[in-house]
């Protein structure tokens, strides 16, 4: 209860990073699984856990208006679920799997929700009330940190028991099964990032580093070493000018 | 400019630099950033037209209208905001353009939200992720440590950079880069950083050992063997290429999240992985 409490707490002041602290990409699976796995005291599991989530989950984010499935709650729990009944990561993924979904459906509410504030703003503009207006702001944070807080909260009491109780009835080969997933699950992360950064002309690119690594074996520090190399010699050679659109925005798709 | 120009004190610059942190405290699907944006702008209309009830009026309602931008590139333009402000504030009545600072607003959100999200979800969290993520999978500490700081650092510096120079004549500064083609070469330059590295990722992040042995005519052979004989991590590229046009077909990543869970199962049932 108390373990409940404290993850749901610190999971949903990461994630308040990205409302009121300024979005450093810190609500992330690679941050929030040691903080939780440290709060479920055994902090390296949940490193480990953590740095897994991540790479299924390093496509989904929020760009624009698009609300993906909520990372945050999913890796929360995952990663707090798998330590307290000792069943793999990936079996607490596939249960989160549908959390994730339901707060990503609150999520949206939220964002709906909140227009209620910006216009208290509106009339508290026109009654004079200047400090009416910034704190509409902070009423906006208030009920995002509530709503996450619940989510992450809840689900935690739920579902410890309902984990604890269908790992106990899985078939060996479906548990096996879903940590040999776990090497799987990388690649739609990876295939998330290629939707979200691709580009014909630099498409190379893309496979220099796959490259690197297959036929040469060097560590990902190392050809992202290279990558930064890369970036310079072209941003030295590359013919001035303007050419092709200045906006990103409008390769990345709804994820 | 003219005699009598009101400047905004550097305590009031500071504070509304801080505030913008806040910017998506409120953040809805109506009007977006509105509310952090005039959070964000408040003390420097307090200071430029607090005496004014009707002026102080228009500025807050100015800047409640809708914005959305990527956070970190903010900063540039709430500096133009300011800049622009203390036009408006010094100017007499009538003078200047009040819309033109919405419209250099809405300008500046669309281009530089697609550059600030190319830079900071697509490169620099990119290289964090692969940077740190393999080796938190290792249990290594650094892991999250370095994800942090290639995150943090680069997106302090813009803000900090890019409200200065905001403030101090940033429309000029933005064109200039912009039209000499510095801009789209930076933003080219920061892709090719992040596809080199995602390129990486997929070779050592995706796993697919295959485990069976073939009898054929007696001889063992490994499966594995004559995947990597043809080229090392194929089928790791061949599966993320599979999950990529999955993305194409437009299937959400949740249904193919679930498939790849089913595939691992039924791999292993069938006594492939």
């Amino acid at each position: 209860m108390l373990q409940g409490f404290l993850v749901a707490l610190v999971a949903t002041l990461i994630y308040m990073e990205s409302r009121i602290g300024g979005q450093h990409m810190l609500d992330r699976p690679i941050l929030i699984g040691p903080i939780v796995g440290l709060i479920m005291g055994d902090f390296t599991m949940g490193l480990i856990i953590g740095g897994n989530l991540e790479l299924v989950w390093m496509g989904l984010v929020g760009i624009g208006t698009s609300t993906p499935p909520d990372v945050v709650v999913g890796s929360a729990l995952a990663t707090a679920l798998a330590i307290k009944t000792g069943a793999s990561y990936e079996t607490t993924l596939a249960l989160a799997i549908p959390i994730a979904l339901l707060a990503q459906v609150g999520s949206i509410g939220v964002c709906i929700l909140n227009t209620t504030f910006a216009h208290r703003a509106d009339k508290c503009a026109d009654k004079g009330d200047w400090k009416g207006v910034e704190m509409s702001n902070w009423m906006g944070s208030a009920l995002y940190f509530v709503f996450k807080f619940t989510m992450i909260f809840l689900g935690f009491l739920i579902g410890g028991d309902v984990i604890t109780a269908i790992v106990n009835n899985i078939p060996a080969v479906i548990q096996s099964g879903l940590a040999q997933s776990g090497n799987l699950l990388p690649a739609l992360g990876i295939a998330m990032l290629i939707q979200l950064t691709f580009d014909k002309k630099f498409a190379a690119f893309l496979f220099l580093g796959f490259a690197l690594v297959a036929f040469f074996n060097v560590s990902t520090i190392a050809a992202a070493v290279i990558g930064v190399i890369c970036a310079y010699v072209y941003y030295q050679f590359a013919p001035s000018g303007k050419s092709g659109s200045m906006s990103a925005s409008d390769e990345s798709e709804e994820l | 400019m003219t005699i009598g120009m009101k400047k905004l004190s550097s305590k009031t610059l500071k504070k509304v630099y801080n505030r913008h942190y806040q910017l998506l405290g409120c953040f809805n699907y109506e009007r977006q950033m509105s509310t952090g944006y005039a959070w964000t702008m408040m003390p420097a209309i307090r200071e430029l037209y607090g005496e004014d009830e009707a002026k102080m009026k228009a500025g807050v309602k100015r800047h409640l209208e809708f914005f959305n931008c990527a956070t970190t590139p903010s900063p540039f333009i709430i500096g133009i905001t300011c800049a622009m402000e203390e036009q408006c504030a010094s100017a007499p009545d009538g003078e200047f353009d009040v819309a033109s600072i919405n419209s250099v607003k809405a300008a500046l959100m669309g281009p530089l939200a697609g550059i600030g999200d190319s830079f900071f979800w697509g490169t620099f969290r990119v290289i964090g992720v692969g940077v740190g993520a393999p080796l938190a999978v290792a249990g290594n500490i650094l892991g999250p440590i370095l994800y942090f700081l290639i995150n943090f650092i680069p997106s302090e510096i813009v803000r900090r950079v890019g409200f200065k120079i905001g403030y101090e004549g940033g429309s000029e500064f933005l064109t200039r880069i912009s039209e000499d083609g510095t801009l789209n070469k930076l933003t080219e330059a920061a892709r090719i950083m992040g596809l080199v590295v995602i390129g990486a990722m997929m070779a050592s992040m995706v796993n697919v050992n295959l485990v069976t042995v073939l009898n054929i005519n007696g001889a063992q052979v490994v499966l594995q063997e004559i995947f990597d004989a043809i080229c090392p991590k194929i089928l790791p590229l061949g599966l993320t290429f599979a999950c990529y046009w999955g993305l194409q077909k437009r299937y959400s990543g949740t249904v193919i999240m679930i498939a790849l869970l089913v595939l691992g199962v039924l791999a292993v049932a069938l006594g492939l992985l």
